[in-house]
């Protein structure tokens, strides 16, 4: 399905992202889907580079989300009627957490969500304990309100950090997959400064 | 081989692959082995024996960053027991969490099971528990998710895991051809590699992530200067899915002294300092 025609069917995702939105105020009794946001900062400063995959990324994680999702390639804050995600933050039935690297200050950051912790500068290691975080989360959360975790990955522009930020992704929806939340769940996967690397289609 | 122009000290002299930013040599190594009160080991090492060995883990990326709390991420300890002809390997680390000491910071401990052979693969039929704990939490509501723990096992062709239900699955399917090594492993069994080295196995980082195709092999000798001393040092290099080439440097007698990754480095210190300020802030 493209874009176009997914936005105007009110296609999964965004009927999720728009039912907490305009039931708000009118229904409490339909509950919303949980969300896990998983974001992926790349550094921006260049478009991944192969390594040693002599330029074929085997992204096995990413690429079930691709192929089982859909995708929506534009930016997520453009104002050509798709949704801003900071909207969401507004919906009181959620619950909101972040663990990983922060796009806001962080006493905004702070504010907005329950923050379980900020992620590293090391690279593969900050990843990874983003990556434990998550999946802490997704065991030990015990509320009955949806929640709204959003997951931040930093991942420099070598495209062997792609695969490394797969296998973090696939520990992720494994524990997701094996959860309580498995029926009731919507994946979100949002990529910044990548643009370079889809309209390769490097990823897919 | 090419060589840093030095700018820490008249005296190091260091291989590009030990990181050549300016975090490294005008702050790590300046502070650390090429001191006056050098971080270099002086006791001997015996790698037939049991050992322990520490490390400071600290910040390779390019931001140039001089203060301690940007510096100094981490530590690792590994300690490797002798027992019933196999090897177990004790490991403690500490990450710390965004850039300040006073954020959270998640410790890891687990014990691995291994063969003593190339790199200590694991054993088959080792079950495991890693345990993973984020301290000094700043938010109360996040203290439910601070305590994170995972059991698996490795049958020698798969690693399984147990789910949160206590539910057995099998996380990945393994190349039974090939030993399963951990990174701790790698760390902690350097010195079981020669100058023939050329080595293939699948990687299993930190107990919990897959990857194949890994290769590690010898790169070369360099003789290293840091302050007044001179180190004679073998160095490694390891490939594969998932990673940057990683470097690996150990010491004449087989003592792992610096592993450099993509935006980190595991630099020997028998003291490590993030454990001597966690100490500190205690008091």
């Amino acid at each position: 399905m493209k874009r176009r025609e997914f936005i105007l069917s009110g296609g999964a995702a965004i009927l999720l992202l728009h039912t907490p939105l305009s039931m708000l105020g009118s229904s409490r009794r339909i509950t919303p889907a949980n969300i896990l946001l998983i974001k992926l900062a790349t550094s921006g400063q260049s478009k991944p580079r192969p390594v040693h995959t002599g330029g074929n990324l085997n992204l096995p994680a990413i690429g079930r989300l691709m192929e089982t999702g859909t995708s929506l390639d534009e930016s997520l804050s453009s104002p050509r009627g798709i949704p801003d995600l900071s909207e969401l933050t507004r919906d009181s039935r959620y619950r909101y957490f972040h663990v990983g690297h922060r796009e806001l200050p962080a006493k905004a950051d702070r504010n907005l969500f329950t923050v379980l912790h900020e992620g590293g500068w090391c690279g593969e290691l900050g990843d990874q304990d983003v990556t434990t975080g998550a999946r802490s989360f997704l065991r030990n959360y015990e509320e009955r309100d949806p929640f709204f975790l959003s997951v931040a990955y930093l991942s420099p522009g070598e495209s062997c950090h792609l695969e490394r930020i797969d296998m973090e992704i696939d520990l992720l929806l494994q524990e997701l997959e094996r959860s309580a939340w498995k029926e009731n769940s919507m994946v979100l996967y949002a990529l910044d400064h990548g643009s370079d690397v889809l309209e390769k289609n490097e990823l897919r | 081989m090419r060589h840093l122009k030095d700018t820490s000290s008249e005296a190091d002299s260091l291989h590009w692959s030990f990181g050549s930013t300016r975090t490294m040599v005008e702050k790590v190594f300046p502070e650390g082995f090429s001191a006056e009160q050098s971080t270099l080991p002086v006791e001997a090492f015996i790698p037939e024996n049991s050992f322990r060995n520490s490390y400071d883990l600290v910040y390779t990326g390019n931001q140039d960053f001089t203060t301690d709390n940007k510096v100094y991420y981490g530590y690792l300890i590994l300690e490797v027991i002798r027992k019933d002809g196999a090897v177990e390997i004790q490991v403690d680390t500490i990450r710390q969490l965004n850039q300040n000491f006073n954020t959270e910071r998640q410790q890891t401990t687990t014990l691995l099971k291994c063969r003593e052979e190339t790199l200590f693969p694991l054993s088959e039929g080792f079950e495991w528990k890693i345990e993973k704990t984020l301290h000094n939490i700043k938010d109360d509501k996040a203290a439910p998710f601070q305590h994170f723990e995972e059991t698996g096992r490795y049958t020698g062709k798969g690693i399984e895991k147990m789910d949160a239900r206590g539910e057995w699955y099998t996380y990945k399917e393994v190349d039974p051809l090939l030993p399963l090594i951990t990174d701790w492993s790698v760390l902690a069994g350097c010195h079981t590699l020669g100058v023939d080295a050329d080595h293939d196995f699948t990687f299993f980082q930190q107990l919990e992530r897959y990857s194949y195709r890994h290769n590690i092999r010898y790169m070369e000798d360099f003789m290293a200067r840091f302050g007044m001393q001179e180190v004679a040092m073998k160095g490694f290099i390891q490939r594969g899915y998932g990673i940057t080439p990683s470097y690996y440097w150990c010491d004449e007698q087989g003592r792992l002294l610096i592993a450099k990754y993509s935006l980190y480095a595991l630099v020997y210190n028998p003291e490590p300092r993030l454990k001597t300020i966690i100490e500190n802030m205690k008091l």
